[in-house]
C-alpha cells in the first residue's frame, strides 16, 4: 500500500450561484521516502491539494490516506493532531514569527510535539550554525527558508509539504533550498511533496503530478531523478 | 471622480465596518460624556435662572420690627432702577400632626388681579389643584417631610404659638382649606426660614390669601431692579450688583423707618405729657378746699363763654367744669363712694402713665434686615453643586479624550497600513498625495462627524437629565432644560476632527513620502529585539516558552499595549470610585447614627408645658423604658465666619460631663474625646472646613435678633449636618442669657416598646414627639440613595470605555497577526491554544491595568468625594476595602467578554491566510 494515497477526491467552492471545482476527481500515490513533485499552472488545482493533504481542509468527497489512515473521516480535533504530529509544513512566505529568533521559531513548533529533535541540531544540519540566536528581520530570505524547513523538520512528521518553497527567492538560493529538500529526502528517508508551477524541475522528482483544470492529467515516474545542481532554468 | 471617490469611501466603510463604528463609537463616547457632563453646570444654571424670571423672583427682601408701611413703600419706590415692589405678610404657626406640633410659616398670596406683573413677586408655580381665590383657602408645598395631611380637600387648623397671643390678632381665620400644591421660586430647596417659635426653624410653607392676614403694617416687602433678570443670578456680577443695591435701598429703607420710629416716639412722649398733665391738673383740683373749687368753676365759666363751643379748649375747659361740679356736688351730699371712685381714677390714670412710660423706655432701636437670592443656603448651594458637576467635568472627559485619540490613531494607523498595496498603486498610477489621502481623510471625517453628533445629541440629553434628576431630592426646580449647544457641538467636533485627521495626515504621510515600490512592498514589521527582561537571566530562564513570546509581544507593540494599559486603567479606576463612592456615602448614616449618636431617640420638649428643667426631670420619671436621659437645647442657628455662612444645629447639653454616654465627641485630627468647657463651643469638621476655621478662631451665631460671638475650642468628628456643643456657662455668656432645654436625649432598656413610647410621650402632652435615631438613619439613607444614578453612569461609562478600547486594540492584534495565527493553526495549535497564544497579552495587559487603576482609583475616588460632596454632609474619605476587589473582578468581565467575542473571530480566521502573500 502507498505511503500517501488520494482516491478520487473532490472539493467544490461555492461563489455565490456558481459552484468552482477546484478538485475534480484527484487520484494518485506516493511512495514512503519519495520526492513527489505537484505542477501545474495557476489555477490548476495544486494548493487545494496541499490543503486536503495537509489537513489545513477538507474534502468534499474521496478518500486520503496517509501512512493508512484516512484523514477524511478525522475529526477537527484529531486533524489538528495530525498537523501537529504528522505533517511539516514549508511556506513560499516562509511565515516566521518576526518576534521569535531562529531557534525559538523553531521551538515553537516543537514545544507541541511530542518526537521532536533538537531546535539547534536541526538548524544547524540545514546550515545555519552561528545565526541560531538572529531574529528573521537579520536572516536573508533563503536563511528565513532554511529557518522555515527546520521548523517543519525538527517536528519529526511523517510527511514534508512545501508550497512553492522556492517562490519568494532568487534562481541561485532556490536552487539550494531545493538541494536541502532533495537531500533532507535521500538522507534522511523523509516524504517530501513539492507543489511548484516550476516544471522545469521535474527531473529531480521521483514522481512528478501533473495537474490541470483541477484533475491530474499526468503522472510521470523517474526512475534515475538528477540532482538539482545540474538542472537549469 | 468626486462621486467615485465617495462610493469608494461608503464600500470601504461597508467592508471594515467594525473598524468604522470603533472609532464612530469612541468619538460618540468622548464627545457624548465631555459635552454632557460639561453642559450640566450650565443647564443647571440657566434653568433656574429662567425658572426665577418667570417667576418674578425678589432679588432683594427687606424687614424691619417696626414692620413695612405705605410711607416706607413710597419711599423705596423713589429708589432709582426699582422694577418690581411687593409687599406682603408672613405669620409663623403651629400645626398639630401626629400629635407633634409642625411650624407653618403662612406666607400672604396676591391674587394676580390687584397688581401688575411687573410687581407680581415671587410668583406660585402651581403644581396641582389651583391657587387661593377667597378667604380660609390656602396651598401647600410637598415635600419628602410634609405630612400625609397636606393634601388637596384636607382642611389645615393653625395654631397660634404665642400662649400669651390669639391667632385672631394676626389671621382671620385658623382653618385653610388646601385648594392646591404649589411652590415659591424663593425656597428652590428644603431649607426654610428661622423663627423665633418652637425648635427654631420652619417645617413647611403655606400661602394664604393676603386679606386673610390681620394687621396695619406688612411684615415684608420683596424687590426686583431693572437689568438683574438679564444676569446670571449665580455669577459675581449679579452678586456685586446686587449688594450695592442692598446698601442703597438698605439706606433708604432704615431711614424711612427710622422716622417712622421717632414719629411714634414723639406721638407717645407726647400723649404721656398730655396724659401726665390732666393726672396733675385732677390731683390739684381733688386735693383743693370747696372755696378755691368754686372760684375756679366761676373763672372757668368766663373762660369757657369766650370759647368757641367746637375748639379743643372749649372741650377741655368744659371736662375740668364738670369735674368740679361733681367734686362740689359729691362733697356737700357727702357721697363717699364719688369720692373714693373719683381717687380711684386717678391712681389708675397714673399707673396708666407709668405703663405707657415703661413701654416708652423699652421701645427698641428700629433695625432692617436687607436679604438677597444668597442668604437661601439652597440657592448657594445650588450654585455650589452645579460648579461640583463641573469639576467632575474637568477630569473624566478629558480621560476619555485621551483614550479617544489613542483609539483612532491606532485604527486608522492599522487602516492605511493594511492598504499600502492600493496606496503604492495609486501613487504609481500617477495620483497625487492628496487625491489619494482624500478617501482616508474622508473615512475618518464621517466616523468623527458622525460619532460627534449622536454622541453630542444623547450626550447633551441625557448627562444632564440624570445627574440632575440626583439632585432632585434636594431641589425643588422644574425640570431641567437641555438646549442643544451649539458652541459645544462645534468645540467637540472640532477638537475629534483635529485628532483623527491628525492620525491620517500623520500615518498617510509616512506612507506617501516613499516611492511607490516602496509603498507596494509590505511594511517592514518592526524587527524581533531582545527585551531587558531577557538581560536578567535569573527571570527569563524561569519564563515558560510562550511566556517569553508573550513578553516579546508585549514589548514589541508598546504603543498598544500602553493603550491598553491606559483604557483598563481607566476602566478600573472609573469603577472603583463608582463603588468606593457608594460606600463613601452610605457609610455616612452608619458613621453618624451609630458612632457619633449614641442615643437611642430625642424627644421635643413642649416648652409652654414644661418651663424648667426640674419639670422635665420629673416628668421623666413616669416612663420605665428610659434608662438614661439628658436635657439639652437644640436650635437652628446662622454660623457665620470669613463672610461664609452655614445652618448648624446649636447644642446645649444641661450637664456636660455627661454628654459622653449620649454623643461621641471626638477630635477629628486625632480622635481623643473631647470635653466641653465653659469657655467656647466644639463645632463639627466640616463646619469648621466650610467657614475656614481653625482652633482658636471665633464663629458668630446668629438668628433674628440674637447674635453671638462663640470661640471655637474643638473640632469633632461628625458626618451629617453641622453642629455646634456649647456648655449653658459658655451658652449664656455668649447670648446673655439663660439656656432654654427643649429636647431630652434618652437611651432606652433593651427590650423597650419604642411605638407605645411615643404614644405615650405625646399623650401625656408634655411632648411634641420622639424621633428615634434608627428611624432618622434610614431616612437619611433613602434621601442619599439617589445619588446612585451617577454611580451607575460611572460604572456604565467604565465599561463602555473598557469595551471600546479592549475590542478595538484585541481587533487590531488579531488582523495585524492573521498570518501569524494562520500559521500556527497549521503549526497545530488546538483552537484553545491558538486563543490563550493571543489571550495571554490581552491578560497581562489587563492585569497590569488593573494594577494601574488601583492606584488611579485611589486618587480618583479622593477627587470625586472631595468635589461631589454637598454641604450639609461629609463623606467617607476611606476608599472601602472591596472596592479593589469588585472593580478588579468587574474589569476583569468586560475583558472576558470582549475576548468572548474574539473567540469566535479566531475560529473563522482561515489556515490559507498563511499561503496568501504576504500583504
Amino acid at each position: 500500500m502507498a505511503f500517501v494515497e488520494l482516491k478520487d477526491v473532490y472539493k467544490t467552492y461555492k461563489m455565490g450561484e456558481v459552484d468552482i471545482h477546484a478538485s475534480d476527481g484527484v487520484s494518485f500515490k506516493i511512495e514512503k521516502g519519495e520526492f513527489a513533485v505537484i505542477v501545474g499552472a495557476s489555477g490548476a488545482g495544486k494548493t487545494t491539494v496541499l490543503n486536503m493533504l495537509g489537513g489545513m481542509d477538507t474534502s468534499d468527497g474521496g478518500d486520503i490516506i496517509v501512512d493508512g489512515e484516512n484523514i477524511t473521516e478525522f475529526s477537527k480535533k484529531r486533524l489538528i493532531t495530525y498537523r501537529r504530529d504528522d505533517v511539516g509544513f514549508v511556506f513560499q512566505f516562509y511565515n516566521l514569527i518576526n518576534n521569535l529568533t531562529a531557534k525559538e521559531n523553531v521551538e515553537l513548533a516543537t514545544q507541541i510535539c511530542k518526537n521532536t529533535k533538537d531546535a539547534e541540531t536541526v538548524l544547524r544540519e540545514v546550515g545555519l550554525d552561528g545565526r541560531i540566536n538572529n531574529f528573521p528581520a537579520q536572516l536573508s530570505g533563503g536563511e528565513q527558508q532554511r529557518v522555515s524547513i527546520a521548523r517543519a523538520l525538527a517536528k519529526n512528521p511523517k510527511l514534508l509539504l512545501c508550497d512553492e518553497p522556492t517562490g519568494a527567492l532568487d534562481y541561485n538560493t532556490g536552487k539550494t533550498i531545493l538541494k536541502l529538500l532533495q537531500d533532507t529526502c535521500r538522507k534522511q528517508g523523509m516524504t517530501v511533496i513539492v507543489i511548484t508551477h516550476n516544471s522545469a524541475i521535474a527531473p529531480m522528482a521521483d514522481r512528478v503530478i501533473t495537474l490541470k483544470n483541477a484533475k491530474v492529467s499526468k503522472i510521470t515516474t523517474n526512475y534515475n531523478p538528477v540532482s538539482v545542481e545540474t538542472i537549469e532554468w | 471622480m468626486k462621486s467615485a471617490l465617495l462610493k469608494d469611501t461608503l464600500l470601504e466603510i461597508k467592508s471594515s465596518f467594525g473598524r468604522f463604528m470603533s472609532i464612530f463609537v469612541i468619538i460618540a463616547l468622548g464627545c457624548g460624556f465631555f459635552a454632557g457632563i460639561k453642559a450640566t453646570m450650565p443647564d443647571m444654571k440657566d434653568s433656574a435662572w429662567r425658572y426665577f424670571n418667570e417667576n418674578n423672583l425678589a432679588d432683594i427682601t427687606l424687614r424691619s420690627n417696626y414692620g413695612v408701611k405705605y410711607d416706607d413703600i413710597d419711599s423705596l419706590v423713589k429708589i432709582n432702577g426699582v422694577k418690581g415692589i411687593m409687599p406682603g405678610y408672613s405669620k409663623d404657626v403651629f400645626y398639630s400632626y401626629k400629635g407633634k406640633n409642625i411650624i407653618l410659616k403662612a406666607i400672604s398670596y396676591k391674587s394676580k388681579s390687584n397688581l401688575s406683573d411687573e410687581n407680581n413677586l415671587n410668583k406660585l408655580v402651581l403644581e396641582e389643584g389651583r391657587l387661593p381665590e377667597k378667604s380660609g383657602e390656602c396651598v401647600v408645598e410637598k415635600k419628602i417631610s410634609s405630612p400625609d395631611t397636606f393634601k388637596i380637600g384636607e382642611t389645615l387648623k393653625l395654631i397660634e404659638p404665642d400662649e400669651t397671643a390669639k391667632l385672631s390678632d394676626s389671621l382671620k381665620t385658623d382653618e385653610y382649606k388646601i385648594v392646591g400644591i404649589a411652590y415659591s421660586p424663593a425656597y428652590i430647596g428644603y431649607e426654610r426660614d428661622k423663627t423665633n417659635v418652637g425648635q427654631g426653624s420652619v417645617d413647611s410653607n403655606i400661602f394664604i390669601l393676603e386679606d386673610d392676614f390681620v394687621s396695619d403694617y406688612y411684615t415684608e416687602i420683596y424687590l426686583t431692579f431693572d437689568g438683574l433678570c438679564d444676569l446670571d443670578p449665580f455669577s459675581e456680577k449679579y452678586k456685586n450688583r446686587v449688594s450695592e443695591l442692598s446698601e442703597k435701598t438698605e439706606k433708604v429703607f432704615s431711614e424711612s423707618v427710622n422716622e417712622r420710629y421717632l414719629s411714634l416716639k414723639e406721638q407717645s412722649e407726647k400723649s404721656i405729657d398730655t396724659l401726665e398733665k390732666n393726672a396733675d391738673d385732677y390731683e390739684i383740683l381733688l386735693d383743693s378746699d370747696n372755696d378755691t373749687l368754686l372760684y375756679m368753676e366761676n373763672s372757668l365759666k368766663t373762660q369757657l363763654s369766650k370759647l368757641s363751643s367746637d375748639s379743643s379748649e372749649f372741650k377741655s375747659v368744659n371736662n375740668k367744669l364738670e369735674t368740679i361740679k361733681m367734686l362740689i356736688d359729691a362733697r356737700q351730699s357727702n357721697n363717699k363712694n364719688v369720692l373714693s371712685e373719683m381717687e380711684n381714677e386717678l391712681t389708675s390714670s397714673r399707673l396708666q402713665i407709668a405703663d405707657a412710660k415703661e413701654k416708652l423706655e423699652k421701645m427698641s432701636e428700629p433695625q432692617v434686615y436687607v436679604s438677597n437670592r444668597f442668604d437661601s443656603a439652597d440657592y448657594s448651594s445650588y450654585d455650589e453643586d452645579s460648579n461640583r458637576v463641573d469639576n467632575i467635568a474637568k477630569v473624566f472627559p478629558v480621560f476619555f479624550i485621551i483614550v479617544a485619540a489613542l483609539v483612532c490613531l491606532t485604527t486608522m494607523t492599522r487602516m492605511i497600513d493594511e492598504q499600502r498595496i492600493q496606496i503604492g498603486t495609486y501613487k504609481a498610477l500617477g495620483y497625487s498625495g492628496t487625491k489619494i489621502a482624500l478617501k482616508y481623510i474622508i473615512y475618518a471625517f464621517l466616523a468623527t462627524i458622525l460619532g460627534s453628533t449622536v454622541g453630542i445629541i444623547i450626550g447633551l440629553r441625557i448627562f444632564p437629565v440624570v445627574i440632575f434628576n440626583a439632585y432632585k431630592i434636594l431641589y425643588n426646580l422644574p425640570m431641567v432644560d437641555t438646549p442643544f449647544k451649539w458652541d459645544y457641538y462645534i468645540l467637540c467636533t472640532v477638537c475629534a476632527l483635529i485628532v483623527t485627521l491628525s492620525a491620517v495626515m500623520v500615518t498617510l504621510k509616512n506612507v506617501l513620502i516613499h516611492q511607490p515600490s516602496q509603498i507596494m512592498r509590505p511594511k517592514t514589521p518592526p524587527a524581533g529585539k531582545r527585551v531587558i527582561l531577557e538581560k536578567i537571566p535569573f527571570i527569563w530562564n524561569r519564563l515558560s516558552f510562550l511566556s517569553k513570546v508573550t513578553v516579546r509581544n508585549l514589548l514589541r507593540y508598546k504603543k498598544r499595549f500602553l493603550m491598553s494599559v491606559v483604557g483598563v486603567a481607566g476602566c478600573t479606576a472609573l469603577v472603583i470610585t463608582g463603588f468606593g463612592l457608594k460606600n463613601s456615602i452610605s457609610s455616612i448614616a452608619d458613621k453618624q447614627f451609630n458612632d457619633v449618636f449614641l442615643y437611642d431617640g430625642a424627644a421635643a420638649v413642649d416648652t409652654d408645658k414644661l418651663k424648667s428643667a426640674d419639670e422635665i426631670e420629673a416628668s421623666l420619671s413616669d416612663y420605665g423604658d428610659i434608662s438614661q436621659h439628658l436635657l439639652q437645647s437644640s436650635q437652628s442657628y446662622d454660623a457665620k465666619a470669613n463672610s461664609l455662612r452655614q445652618t448648624v444645629s446649636v447644642t446645649v447639653p444641661e450637664n456636660p460631663q455627661e454628654i459622653s454616654r449620649f454623643v461621641s465627641l471626638k477630635s477629628a485630627s486625632d480622635g481623643k474625646t473631647l470635653d466641653l468647657s465653659s469657655d467656647g463651643a466644639i463645632i463639627t469638621n466640616k463646619l469648621s472646613k466650610l467657614l475656614k476655621i481653625k482652633v482658636g478662631d471665633s464663629i458668630t451665631l446668629s438668628k433674628g435678633m440674637e447674635s453671638a460671638k462663640v470661640k471655637v475650642e474643638a473640632i469633632a468628628e461628625n458626618y451629617a449636618m453641622h453642629y455646634v456643643y456649647m456648655t449653658p456657662e459658655a451658652y449664656s455668656k455668649a447670648f446673655g442669657k439663660d439656656v432654654e432645654f427643649n429636647t431630652v436625649m434618652l437611651n432606652l432598656k433593651g427590650g423597650a416598646d419604642r411605638d407605645e413610647l411615643a404614644e405615650k410621650l405625646i399623650q401625656s402632652k408634655n411632648y411634641l414627639g420622639i424621633s428615634y435615631l434608627d428611624d432618622t438613619g434610614e431616612s437619611f439613607n433613602d434621601s442619599m440613595e439617589s445619588l446612585d444614578i451617577i454611580i451607575w453612569v460611572l460604572i456604565i461609562c467604565a465599561a463602555a470605555l473598557a469595551i471600546v478600547v479592549l475590542y478595538n486594540l484585541a481587533n487590531i492584534n488579531i488582523t495585524e497577526r492573521v498570518r501569524e495565527i494562520a500559521t500556527i493553526k497549521v503549526l497545530g495549535f488546538y483552537d484553545g491554544e491558538v486563543s490563550a497564544y493571543i489571550y495571554r497579552e490581552n491578560a497581562v495587559s489587563t492585569l497590569i491595568g488593573i494594577l494601574f487603576g488601583f492606584i488611579l482609583g485611589v486618587f480618583l475616588h479622593k477627587f470625586v468625594v472631595l468635589t461631589a460632596e454637598i454641604d450639609l454632609v461629609m463623606f467617607d474619605r476611606s476608599l472601602v476595602w472591596w472596592a479593589f476587589p469588585l472593580s478588579a473582578v468587574l474589569t476583569v468581565l468586560f475583558a472576558v467578554v470582549v475576548n468572548f467575542v474574539l473567540f469566535f473571530k479566531l475560529r473563522k480566521i482561515k489556515m490559507v491566510e498563511s499561503l496568501k502573500s504576504v500583504e
